[in-house]
């Protein structure tokens, strides 16, 4: 009960709160400005919580993460530009309300379906969790090494061009993570000599680089763009009839996010794309879809926001991120000291219980924030991109120097992020990358000791039956998308004729 | 506040660059690109069989590089049903902000990190669209006095030497 009670505690420090209030606003804030997602704030973030213990640290980045899925529809309704990516889907119903007269009862609708989602996703977290972690606590170097080979298999389904490419881009990662001493042997690889490379290449620079510059290069693509901005009144709450009709979505989207949350590397924009399109598929009002439909709104909301708690599962229980924004969160845990995975629940549970209140508190306290706060917040849309993006770059200078000092950290910021700017123009996604970088050295680590425990016989790996479970999972993600594309071909052709 | 479009390129474009973007030029590069990353990996030195464990330095990177090919080839086979996607030609304000952030960085590195930034945003806020000289001056000022005060006093990173950093208390 003490770790319990230790956990909770957490939440009642003043310090914390401030945090996670300070989170929320940054998160809503950033939310609603296009562009700059909860994977650029936590990369912008991550040298800033350097100074701070674990806690307060993780008060301050889930905050951030949890707002920053309810905020994407503020912008999404009122100016029909979302304002992250898992917000494509709230455009779809939110901006035609909003075009009727109904944004305040739109962005209503979209506050409790996301809440409601927010603390399900939390709840399943709770959950699930432990019971991973229990599961997990029986794994050995083979299941670990199959395991990180599934999550990596999960990017080919992510955003790109084709799912080869995200392979692609994956296994680059992979021989980048190579960079610096190996382990085992003490053997300088790809160092070119340099005394700064032997420790091998710095993540969070890295990460910086691919998710802020990138994205701020791909901006200036957008410059030029005018948008339609509609006024809101007023918040509306739903009424009681909106409730009836919008519980079954909100349930079918909650369970469809958390589901596809758990799986590694999918995220919020997932998750509400299936969600949205299977509660259309069963509703009585298919033809409201796409025109202003309560349903569908609520559907998407309340699936990309219940993908948070998921995420945060595999990243806790078996250091596998569930998402973009839970690969740096992991990356932050890791150079704070904490090493997630099974045994973080066995040795340290206050922290895990401390992780669980932050995020109920958060969504919890959001619902109060966007029902008083959203007609303010909406007025971020107005900042203009020309200051907001150099704004950014700056930023993005001062954290990577700020790690150690280095220039040189600053110099492969920049590298990283011209040469995502160019990884997208071909149809490669950064995501991947980003994993491929971060899942390197558990995999490497992982296949080796694997192979001395198997004397170097990797038919070995054919006799743990989790394993191999791992292992046909993997070839399942990989090969889903070019039998699912084979299908709709297929399907198409049929048609045809 | 005014807007203008930064040299904004004609959406025409001819065979050269549906070259560029094509599946074939990328699977070339990535294909060099692991030639040239197997060469370096020849380099890694070797260690007696009882200290390398059964898995010499080299092998794991070599074993990536050779992923790397299977799946350039998986890419191939998956862009024969697919159309090449050539995307809108890169701006030439996207040209323009990279030459600024390298400029800046290079200010920042050898002259002053503020310096450096100030410039950045002098420059990058009139040429993505607002053409007030003085506000922005001044919004640079504000904005890495604030950053300064963040990161230099309460964080206390101490920032590379430089003609204003020098001034700074």
């Amino acid at each position: 009960m003490t770790p319990f009670l230790e956990g909770l505690s957490v939440v009642g420090d003043p310090w914390n709160l401030c945090l996670i209030l300070i989170g929320l606003l940054i998160g809503t804030g950033i939310g609603i400005l296009p562009g700059i997602g909860a994977t650029m704030t936590t990369a912008l973030l991550l040298p800033f919580t350097m100074i701070m213990e674990p806690v307060p640290a993780l008060a301050l980045l889930l905050s951030i993460y949890c707002s920053n899925a309810f905020a994407g529809a503020i912008s999404a309704i009122l100016v029909n530009v979302p304002g992250s990516s898992s917000a494509m889907v709230t455009c779809l119903d939110g901006y035609p309300l909003a075009k009727k007269g109904e944004a305040g009862r739109a962005l209503g609708i979209a506050t409790v379906a996301s809440t409601l989602a927010g603390i399900f996703s939390v709840i399943v977290f709770i959950i699930g969790a432990p019971l991973l972690a229990r599961m997990a606590y029986e794994f050995g170097p083979p299941e670990y090494f199959a395991l990180t080979v599934f999550g990596l298999s999960m990017v080919a389904s992510i955003s790109g061009e084709g799912s080869a490419k995200n392979l692609i881009a994956a296994a680059f990662g992979l021989l980048l993570a190579t960079v610096g001493i190996d382990y085992v042997t003490g053997m300088e690889r790809f160092t070119f000599g340099y005394l700064e490379m032997t420790g091998g290449l710095k993540v969070i620079p890295i990460l910086i680089g691919l998710f802020a510059i990138t994205e701020l290069l791909r901006q200036t693509h957008m410059v030029d763009v005018v948008v339609e901005r509609i006024a809101m009144k007023a918040m509306k709450l739903p009424s009681w009839s909106d409730y009836k009709r919008i519980w079954r979505a909100t349930l079918a989207g909650s369970g469809i996010g958390t589901f596809i949350g758990i799986l590694p590397a999918e995220g919020g924009t997932v998750a509400s794309l299936v969600a949205y399109n299977e509660v259309r598929r069963w509703s009585k009002n298919k033809a409201e879809f796409g025109h202003g439909s309560i349903e569908g709104l609520a559907a998407a909301e309340s699936a990309n926001n219940s993908a948070v708690g998921g995420a945060m599962i595999p990243t806790l229980a078996l250091g596998i991120p569930g998402s973009s924004v839970t690969a740096v969160i992991l990356v932050g845990l890791t150079a704070q000291g904490v090493r997630p995975g099974p045994y973080l629940f066995n040795q340290q549970p206050e922290f895990i219980y401390a992780i669980f209140a932050i995020m109920m508190v958060s969504n919890i306290a959001w619902l109060g924030l966007g029902l008083l706060g959203a007609k303010f917040f909406a007025l971020l849309t107005l900042v203009p991109n020309a200051l907001l993006w150099p704004s950014v770059f700056f930023l993005a200078v001062i954290g990577s120097y700020s790690l150690d000092q280095s220039m040189l950290d600053v110099w492969v910021m920049l590298g990283f992020g011209i040469l995502g700017y160019f990884m997208t123009r071909f149809g490669f996604s950064v995501v991947p990358l980003a994993l491929g970088i971060i899942l390197g050295d558990i995999l490497e680590t992982s296949l080796k000791r694997s192979m001395l425990i198997f004397e170097q016989d990797a038919t070995m790996f054919l006799e743990r039956p989790i394993a191999l479970a791992f292992f046909a999972f993997a070839l399942l993600g990989i090969f889903a998308p070019y039998f699912f594309g084979w299908l709709n071909r297929r399907r198409d052709k049929s048609l045809q004729s | 506040m005014s807007r203008k479009r930064f040299g904004r390129r004609s959406p025409e474009r001819g065979g050269l660059t549906a070259l560029i973007y094509s599946d074939f030029t990328v699977a070339a590069v990535v294909a060099g690109f692991c030639a040239y990353a197997y060469y370096l990996s020849t380099r890694i030195g070797t260690v007696p069989d009882s200290l390398a464990q059964g898995m010499q330095p080299a092998s794991y990177p070599q074993g990536v590089i050779l992923v790397i090919l299977l799946l350039v080839i998986g890419m191939l086979v998956e862009s024969r049903t697919r159309e090449t996607h050539i995307p809108e030609p890169v701006p030439a304000l996207s040209y323009a902000t990279m030459a600024a952030m390298i400029v800046s960085l290079a200010l920042a590195t050898w002259i002053d990190f503020f310096v450096g930034m100030i410039f950045f945003v002098v420059l990058c806020v009139p040429l993505w669209g607002m053409r007030r000289y003085l506000a922005t001056f001044a919004y640079a000022l504000v904005l890495a006095a604030v950053l300064y005060l963040m990161f230099g006093t309460f964080l206390r990173v101490r920032f590379p030497e430089g003609v204003l950093v020098n001034l700074l208390p």
